[in-house]
């Protein structure tokens, strides 16, 4: 059981509403495409730089990059408290897609820590787990 | 020489960046490699010895950042791609190609951890290095502990089994102590270490660490090793004497400790087993070029049914080695975390073969395979020591014995 989101619907459009605004602030700087096959609570999304789709919405979308983990794993992943690679390493956070790619996203993603804090503060979410 | 190579998926780029790569090993890594073979391990890193030379090139080729991702200057191969740049270099010369992989090894992990701050002071200035001056090395065996570190059975969470190196908290910085054994591949001249201790000696051998050590000030080196084979890695031991380093250079803690060096293992033996077909190929391609032009009998060997079938195991052989290593390098560079494993059969399998083939390329070339004259007297024994680093076989196999018996079969929804 999450302790960071109680229901589906809202972690989708926490993570929706995150993931828009940072695709919008990268543009063609996203060059890879992403699904995220989240746990508990449970849902997709796939993040291109057209924008986002969550469940249904995939279809057949195929990703560069997938990453399988929980709710609160991801949550703890933005706010610092836990680095990619003992995520990795504990198998917290699985992926499918070449490490070099993985690797290549990790830096494109240092804007998005700060506004992950803005996020969790509009949406009054815990900042620490 | 060039081979068939029986995949239809190589891109233009693929196949032009293998290209490079064999040039660079037949021009570059060959000379380089057969002048430190002959020398002494002391003049082999003296201020006149080739390495020097080597080095400076392979930098300036931009070899050294394979592994290192496109955003800190890297080259950001895909899988593909480092398994054929690793089995070229393994083809030139196995020391070389594992010296080379090395001096970025610790760059690499600080890749990983996205630290802002590390990867400033430390991967942007390795990657922009063209003069070969910033080198890494990996800090793991021990006087008393060698593959032991990659087996994770009930002693390694024995307290009574005390690491040679510790690491201990003091203010906002890591002190460390202890030796690390002559065996650390590049220890003899590199300027960082990513380095394996124990920082929590109440877990045993489970409470390590990594982190990155400037190898500049409170550490001193061994005399280089002589050894048998890959005498053109050097290898030496290295001393920690207060050493110091900030409390952020500990990338790893003990709470993740054992994960991380499986993490870690499942890359470097993927890398040594596509090394490993480089020498084996090497090996075939001698003996059937030397087979081609010697008489004996009055026709040439390959006349011969004997010979014609033991090349054809060599080729064979050399064929599967690729197969496996492609297969497994390209799955455990697609998923994290590895499989580790398959990297393990794939290093054992992998170095076993090689070893075999290079026997069998002696038994080829007869007298002339003992001889320094011919190319096959050192890849044999470069071979041989393959089956002792990087993991000595037989523990390799414990440790991946341990892993299936308790994991197979793994199913692709608790990989992916």
């Amino acid at each position: 059981m999450s302790v960071v989101f109680k229901d589906t619907v809202k972690a989708k459009e926490f993570y929706k509403a995150f993931w828009t605004d940072l695709i919008n602030e990268l543009g063609s700087q996203i060059d890879i495409s992403l699904l995220f096959i989240v746990k508990d609570p449970d849902f997709m999304m796939y993040i291109d730089s057209n924008g986002i789709k969550i469940d249904d919405e995939i279809g057949d979308a195929k990703a560069d990059i997938q990453f399988t983990l929980s709710v609160d794993t991801a949550h703890q992943f933005w706010l610092k408290e836990l680095s990619l690679p003992k995520a990795l390493a504990t198998r917290r956070v699985r992926t499918k897609g070449s490490l070099p790619k993985v690797m290549k996203l990790l830096p494109l993603l240092k804007p998005a820590y700060a506004r992950y804090r803005e996020y969790c503060e509009k949406y009054n979410l815990p900042q620490k787990i | 020489m060039d081979y068939l190579d029986i995949s239809l998926q190589l891109s233009e780029d693929d196949i032009a960046i293998k290209n490079a790569a064999h040039e660079f090993a037949e021009e570059i890594m060959r000379p380089a490699a057969k002048a430190l073979d002959e020398m002494s391990a002391e003049d082999g890193v003296a201020k006149k010895s080739p390495l020097w030379p080597f080095l400076k090139k392979s930098y300036e080729l931009g070899y050294h950042r394979i592994l290192l991702p496109e955003a800190y200057g890297g080259l950001s191969l895909s899988p593909l791609q480092l398994n054929l740049v690793l089995e070229e270099w393994g083809w030139g010369s196995m020391g070389l190609g594992v010296l080379l992989g090395v001096a970025a090894f610790p760059f690499f992990a600080i890749a990983l951890t996205g630290d802002d701050e590390l990867i400033e002071k430390y991967v942007i200035p390795f990657c922009e290095c063209t003069d070969g001056s910033i080198r890494g090395c990996w800090c793991g065996t021990e006087p008393e502990h060698g593959s032991d570190i990659l087996y994770f059975d009930d002693f390694f969470k024995n307290p009574k089994i005390k690491g040679n190196v510790q690491a201990r908290l003091k203010g906002d910085s890591w002190i460390i102590n202890g030796q690390k054994s002559a065996w650390v591949s590049g220890g003899t001249i590199a300027t960082h270490g990513l380095t394996f201790l124990q920082v929590d000696p109440s877990k045993g051998m489970a409470g390590g660490g990594v982190c990155v050590v400037p190898l500049d000030k409170g550490v001193s080196r061994g005399k280089p090793l002589e050894k048998i084979g890959q005498r053109d890695l050097n290898q030496s031991e290295v001393f920690f004497d207060d050493t110091k380093i900030p409390a952020n250079h500990m990338i790893t803690e003990p709470d993740y400790y054992p994960e991380m060096v499986d993490l870690i293992l499942g890359a470097a033996n993927a890398a040594m087993s596509a090394l490993a077909t480089g020498v084996a190929r090497a090996a075939f391609e001698e003996a059937l070029v030397y087979a081609r032009e010697r008489v004996q009998g009055g026709v040439p060997i390959t006349k011969h049914t004997s010979v014609r079938q033991r090349l054809f195991d060599m080729f064979a052989k050399v064929e599967a080695c690729r197969a496996l290593s492609r297969a497994v390098f390209n799955f455990n560079f697609n998923v994290s975390p590895p499989v580790t494993e398959y990297s393990i059969a794939a290093k054992t399998r992998c170095t076993q073969t090689c070893f075999e083939v290079t026997h069998e390329a002696i038994q080829i070339l007869g007298g002339n395979g003992l001889a320094r004259e011919y190319l096959v007297e050192k890849i044999f024994r470069d071979a041989r020591a393959s089956l002792v680093e990087d993991g000595l076989n037989e523990m390799l196999a414990a440790a991946g014995g341990l892993t299936i018996t308790e994991t197979y079969p793994r199913k692709s929804s608790d990989i992916y």
